[in-house]
């Protein structure tokens, strides 16, 4: 019995090491590859910063970059706002008309396939433009409402879990104190959930930035996301150049996470007194 | 100005608050089913855009109702859609039950970390979370190529001696959708663990459980609705996967996704596309309706 | 009462689907009471007071504040406020600014506001900790900051939920004593939720006990503890020992009741008239019975003179509990004061020893089922 313990914890110990190894080694291999001066990915041929040189060096890698971070921008901030108002209708309001089929609306977006999605809104625009001539030429405002047609979903459930964990109390104390519903939701309801919808804001950013099947579909000719342009090479096979990207893109995120990290873990020691 | 709108926002603000995003749902979300469903009963026509109108207005009112049920006829009678249902429907269970067995002890393993550790291990199991889908799928591809690490290293060992075939095959599919979804498995996993009470498992080793069945008795059934959601949060999207597939799996491996695109993009069978959409929807509405049960027993909770 | 109740309830009800919490409730409260409802968990008393607030609607019966009805008052309208059971601190408002939310709602200006929060803080020993946020405070101090902004508007009536709940024994007893100290000073009637019977002994100039959404007893402790009302209420405030048997005679004032283990007779005052042959329970609370080695020296045949063994003993220091089995059967509890030190370290009663136990017919209650 005196050696269950220990034994057990070798086992789970062994299982996060290979976990962790299935989940980083692809990466770094990446990584260390983009720095390989041979053009046949798999040859290593001395050390180089040649792929990215040709990264920076090519104008259509630069002008998708610029549109899928506008797109994630924008739809960050409109699906962090929608969002908002959609968690707190569903955690704050319990009865209205409608409310099943908001419910529904909400959580189907989370697990719906992206082809089904893709398709079903490029549908609805190519009817559109049919009935009322818009949008003319499908681009970067079809592929922003597409994306903040599903990022509002993920941070409305992050907003109404949130608001479902949080003390009732308090904005009935604010009540009690004379402050007006619509006071109670300004003052203490919305800066309670400013942490949330930062999560949510940056979460509809990285999924705007990642998602390559509905911005494919509702995506007119002409207008190429990054995730998009990425795909189209790599699709032929191996691409150095792709691995320079993709390292610069998983050192932004690492950072980014990194930091993020790093405040919370600070912030949750300073609360606890 | 601002002060109609104040006086507005007083008076309506429920009002505003819930039909703001109601109304944007009902746009973007909800009228595009009705045109998939729409589309998938027309006629498909060489034509802008391809297909027949649902309602013919040419001999007035009232128009005729033209539904067409010849594309999900076709879907039942060329055995190639069935094939690949099933053949979805197979990698998405394997892939599900995959992630499960990685996952789980991982979760146990950081659950039981302690510290900051914890959070530090979590950290780094969204990390890939949060890079491109797409590349961490490039990186298997270069993983598994014939001229690949992998290989590379199998002949260097002497296991073998010409390339194994790793890239485009089954095997590089469910790798892909293992890789790329085990953080959705590992996170509703961690979150209900966390909230487990240690001493549970305490008081079961107390009244004598060895820990192997103190782990089946207690912690397992304690974390099923976190199981329950993490397969389906795998499962779904796996079963619609369309990336992984053409990537890693090339001509060789079915899934319903990428017929739905080339039918689309290719073919140009709008109707057959969209017919196709909705039988993907009817497949997967079970798993669909049962995930949302789970979410919300979840937050009432 | 000759001044109109300044709290008037009648008939109020609140059912939650098939749970009735309160139950057809009628009460007065008057002005500058500090009045409590005392009662364990579900009994209806947290909804009671949140219908004071404003917080849950009555399903049927009305509220009258001060002579003006609430029905249609909502919660921020009230001349009332409310102290909350987690104190509901805004977290991410200074000490100061949840201080003044109040006021500012209210629209008064901000020197004013400044003047008055720092009165306040001041009175509740906080000035020091204006600029803290809720999360840098200890359990006292924040209920000091929740007991200062609930007061800050000079409510007519200040609601505590469960006050001291969230503070440690000692704590909890300092603090009963400023509360009532603030209460006196300041003259405002006071209604106190809790569920222990110590607190609202000491706090209460009347106490309601309620059970299953009605009260069972509403008087001042004293009477509540000298007088229950019913089995319940007996009970609930302080211990009891409860001896079933049935009546016998009764002359005004005086009841015989015939225990049922033992056939013992045993004497009770009551104002109350009890037919002959009606089950009754006799209510002695066990510090009003004198525990003795020796027969006290009365006629042999005076009731309420008990032979028996000591079962059971606990040494509390201050006091010890016996648990005496009487030679009628029945176990009767018995608390005796250790007035004296016994250097030798013996106790004045042992185990086994043969005790003779009585008490006064004024000290027993006669209580119906």
């Amino acid at each position: 019995m005196s050696g269950a313990g220990p034994q057990r914890s070798t086992f789970l110990l062994s299982c996060l090491c290979f976990g962790f190894a299935f989940l980083y080694i692809p990466i770094l291999l990446m990584i260390v590859y983009s720095f390989n001066h041979s053009k046949l990915l798999p040859v290593w041929g001395g050390f180089s910063f040649r792929w990215y040189v040709t990264l920076f060096n090519s104008p259509d890698v630069w002008a998708a970059t610029v549109l899928s971070l506008k797109i994630a921008l924008i739809n960050a901030t409109v699906a962090t706002f929608f969002g908002t108002l959609a968690g707190l209708a569903l955690a704050r309001f319990t009865r209205f008309p409608g409310r099943t089929l908001f419910t529904g609306m909400i959580s189907a977006p989370l697990v719906m396939p992206e082809v089904i999605t893709g398709l079903s809104l490029l549908l609805l625009f190519i009817t559109l433009q049919q009935l009322i001539g818009w949008p003319g030429n499908r681009g970067m405002s079809t592929i922003t409402i597409a994306h903040i047609t599903f990022s509002m979903a993920y941070i409305a459930i992050i907003i109404q879990s949130r608001l479902a964990n949080s003390d009732l109390s308090l904005e009935e104390a604010a009540l009690d104190l004379g402050a007006k519903p619509f006071r109670v939701m300004a003052d203490i309801t919305l800066p309670l959930l400013a942490p949330g919808m930062m999560a949510g804001w940056l979460l509809a950013f990285t999924l705007s930035l990642d998602d390559l099947v509905i911005a494919s579909f509702v995506a007119g000719p002409g207008s190429t996301t990054l995730p998009m342009l990425i795909y189209s090479r790599i699709r032929l096979g191996l691409k150095p150049d792709i691995n320079a990207l993709a390292t610069l893109l998983v050192l932004a995120v690492a950072i980014g996470v990194l930091i993020a990290g790093w405040i919370l873990i600070r912030n949750q020691r300073l609360r606890k007194p | 100005m601002f002060v109609p709108f104040r006086a507005l926002m007083q008076q309506h603000w429920k009002a505003i608050v819930v039909l703001i995003p109601f109304l944007w749902l009902l746009v973007f979300f909800l009228t595009p089913f009705f045109i998939v469903v729409k589309i998938s009963v027309a006629e498909s026509l060489i034509a802008s855009p391809p297909f027949s109108r649902l309602l013919d207005w040419s001999n007035g009112w009232p128009p005729t109702i033209a539904i067409n049920l010849e594309n999900y006829a076709y879907l039942w009678e060329d055995s190639l859609y069935i094939k690949t249902y099933l053949s979805s429907l197979k990698i998405a269970s394997i892939s599900t039950l995959l992630c499960l067995l990685i996952g789980y002890p991982m979760a146990y393993a950081i659950v039981r970390t302690p510290g900051t550790g914890k959070f530090v291990l979590l950290l780094l199991v969204m990390l890939p979370f949060w890079t491109s889908f797409l590349l961490r799928v490039y990186a298997w591809m270069g993983l598994l190529a014939d001229q690949g690490t992998i290989n590379d290293i199998l002949i260097w060992l002497g296991l073998v001696d010409k390339p194994v075939r790793l890239l485009y095959s089954h095997f590089a599919v469910y790798v892909g959708i293992v890789y790329t979804y085990l953080p959705f498995m590992i996170l509703p996993l961690y979150a209900i663990m966390e909230r487990l009470d240690h001493s549970l498992n305490e008081a079961a080793a107390d009244l004598g459980a060895k820990p192997v069945s103190a782990f089946f008795t207690v912690t397992l059934p304690l974390t099923m609705p976190g199981i329950l959601a993490g397969c389906l949060l795998v499962f779904i999207p796996a079963t619609g996967e369309f990336v992984i597939p053409d990537l890693l799996g090339g001509g060789n491996v079915l899934m319903i996704g990428k017929i739905l695109s080339s039918e689309f993009n290719a073919n140009h069978d709008w109707p057959v596309a969209s017919a196709v959409a909705v039988a993907l929807l009817l497949v997967l509405m079970v798993p669909m309706l049962f995930y949302h049960r789970i979410q919300s027993m979840d937050v009432n909770r | 009462m000759t001044e109109q109740p300044f709290i008037k309830v009648r008939g109020l009800t609140r059912t939650f689907g098939n749970f009735t919490a309160v139950d057809n409730i009628d009460l007065d409260i008057n002005r500058g009471e500090l009045f409590v409802l005392l009662g364990g968990s579900g009994c209806g008393k947290t909804t009671l007071l949140r219908m004071l607030a404003g917080f849950e609607t009555p399903d049927a019966g009305s509220i009258e504040i001060d002579g003006a009805d609430m029905a249609q008052t909502p919660p921020y309208s009230r001349p009332v406020n409310m102290m909350f059971q987690s104190y509901a601190l805004f977290p991410h408002m200074s000490v100061e600014k949840n201080v003044a939310y109040g006021l500012k709602r209210d629209g008064v200006d901000r020197a004013q506001i400044k003047l008055r929060v720092g009165e306040m803080l001041q009175m509740v020993e906080m000035q020091d900790f204006a600029k803290r946020k809720p999360h840098q405070l200890s359990g006292g101090q924040r209920q000091r900051v929740a007991l200062a902004r609930s007061l800050i508007k000079k409510p007519k009536v200040l609601l505590l939920d469960e006050p001291l709940g969230a503070l440690d024994k000692r704590l909890r007893e300092q603090t009963q004593f400023e509360l009532m100290e603030l209460q006196d000073k300041l003259g405002t009637t006071f209604v106190v939720v809790t569920h222990d019977q110590e607190e609202a002994m000491t706090l209460a100039t009347r106490i309601a006990v309620m059970e299953g959404g009605r009260f069972m007893q509403i008087g001042t402790p004293a009477e509540v503890y000298e007088t229950p009302a019913t089995k319940f209420v007996a009970n609930f405030v302080g211990s009891v020992n409860m001896i079933d048997g049935v009546v016998t005679s009764c002359q005004p004032g005086l009841v015989d009741v015939k225990t049922k283990q033992g056939a013992v007779t045993l004497q009770a005052q009551s104002r109350d008239e009890h037919a002959v042959g009606s089950e009754v329970s006799i209510a002695v609370r066990p510090e009003k019975i004198i525990i003795q080695k020796t027969r006290p020296e009365t006629e042999p045949e005076t009731p309420n003179v008990l032979h028996g063994t000591v079962k059971e003993l606990a040494y509390l220091g201050r006091l010890s509990t016996l648990r005496v089995e009487t030679d009628a059967g029945f176990i009767v509890e018995v608390t005796s004061p250790n007035t004296t030190r016994h250097s030798d370290g013996k106790h004045p009663f042992e185990w086994d020893d043969e005790v003779y136990i009585s008490f006064p017919a004024a000290s027993a209650v006669v209580l119906i089922a």
